[in-house]
């Protein structure tokens, strides 16, 4: 740009003077000008106008279950290496494991207080005892939980090569 | 993040850490998508390709040398792709194209290009946003690039440079002529709106 003023500034020069570019000297010269030329002054709204325009341009955001669709392209392309679909190699067992743990220690807990009430009248022993002194036994109706198991689902495959860590909050496709 | 987070997520994205590259896609996503549909003006096309783009990184990031930042080079990996597409997509609309060149009638082509953008975009309240994405749209693709990730995505001189290949000079003076063109095509597209 040159010290003397054009006949009139070209959009370039004007967006120059909107980003800062201009030297002091350079920006007095257009500041002055606009002030006499209605055409500079129409053209550099106009430029104004448009670059809020694009400011103002809603940001749009990418589809629900984008992230669960790039790992299903990624398990797909590497055959199942990343990102595998299995429950087992997902935190999402635990959501699934959990209920159903609840469940039955609930449900044991609740058999365990019903089986302490039932006593027998005439021996004063309890169910389990009578049971006990008439089985031999001493675990009856005590199935363990195999609460371990969802321990060992957690672990990593090993047979992944790299980290094999869960698929994150967005699992499903 | 700081620098060393920074440092040891690259290091679990680098060992394809599932969890990581979960996060990074979360992170990152909204705005490869919104530079991504704002260069194609195709929202189908522009979740397809942003799925692509992190499939690139995934596949890639040991590649990643890190002399810029990251996002930087997403955002290259994302324009390298939409660069690509729309040259496989002019290609494929050359045919159609050409034609409406031979007539001499701006006003088709320019209905051409309208309709790429225009089923996300026509409804209610939204005819303005309509306007700009058609003028986009009509720029030449450097021009589109520039104005998008400097006036959108506010990246600076340097990290434009980074992303385009180009100097940083050479990216100063192209988005001055890139805001000049797009004056000019959003003045065509409204007057073009207000006819009968």
């Amino acid at each position: 740009m040159t010290a003397n003023p054009p006949v009139h500034y070209i959009d370039e020069q004007l967006s120059a003077y909107l980003e800062g570019e201009l030297t002091q000297q350079e920006k007095d010269a257009l500041e002055d000008h606009l002030v006499h030329c209605r055409r500079c002054r129409e053209a550099m709204d106009e430029l104004q106008r448009t670059r809020a325009l694009l400011g103002s341009l809603p940001r749009q955001s990418a589809p629900s279950f984008f992230t669960s669709r790039v790992q299903g392209r990624i398990r797909r392309r590497s055959r199942g290496r990343f990102f595998s679909d299995s429950l087992l190699s997902s935190y999402r067992i635990i959501y699934l494991v959990a209920p159903i743990i609840l469940v039955m220690l609930a449900a044991l807990y609740i058999l365990s207080l019903a089986g302490s009430d039932l006593v027998d009248g005439t021996t004063g022993l309890g169910v389990e005892e009578l049971r006990q002194q008439g089985e031999g036994t001493g675990d009856a109706g005590q199935e363990p939980v195999q609460s371990t198991d969802a321990g060992e689902w957690l672990q990593p495959d090993a047979s992944d090569g790299p980290p094999a860590t869960p698929g994150g909050p967005n699992g499903e496709e | 993040m700081t620098p060393r987070e920074e440092r040891r997520f690259l290091k679990r994205l680098k060992a394809r850490d599932e969890e990581a590259f979960t996060l990074f896609v979360e992170l990152h996503q909204h705005r490869v998508f919104n530079l991504i549909y704002r260069m194609l003006g195709s929202r189908e096309e522009a979740e397809d390709l942003s799925q692509e783009v992190f499939v690139t990184v995934f596949k890639t990031i040991h590649t990643f040398r890190e002399e810029s930042a990251l996002s930087t080079w997403l955002y290259r990996i994302a324009v390298n792709h939409s660069k690509n597409r729309l040259k496989y997509l002019s290609r494929r609309q050359a045919g159609r194209q050409q034609s409406l060149e031979d007539t001499g009638d701006l006003d088709l082509i320019a209905a051409g290009q309208r309709s790429m953008a225009q089923p996300e975009l026509l409804a209610a309240g939204r005819e303005m946003e309509q306007l700009v994405q058609e003028a986009l749209v009509a720029l030449d693709e450097d021009h589109r690039l520039v104005i998008l990730l400097r006036d959108v995505e506010n990246l600076s001189y340097e990290e434009i440079g980074e992303v385009t290949g180009v100097a940083p000079g050479t990216v100063k003076s192209r988005l001055h002529r890139a805001r000049a063109a797009l004056k000019e095509a959003l003045k065509k597209v409204e007057q073009r709106g207000k006819k009968p």
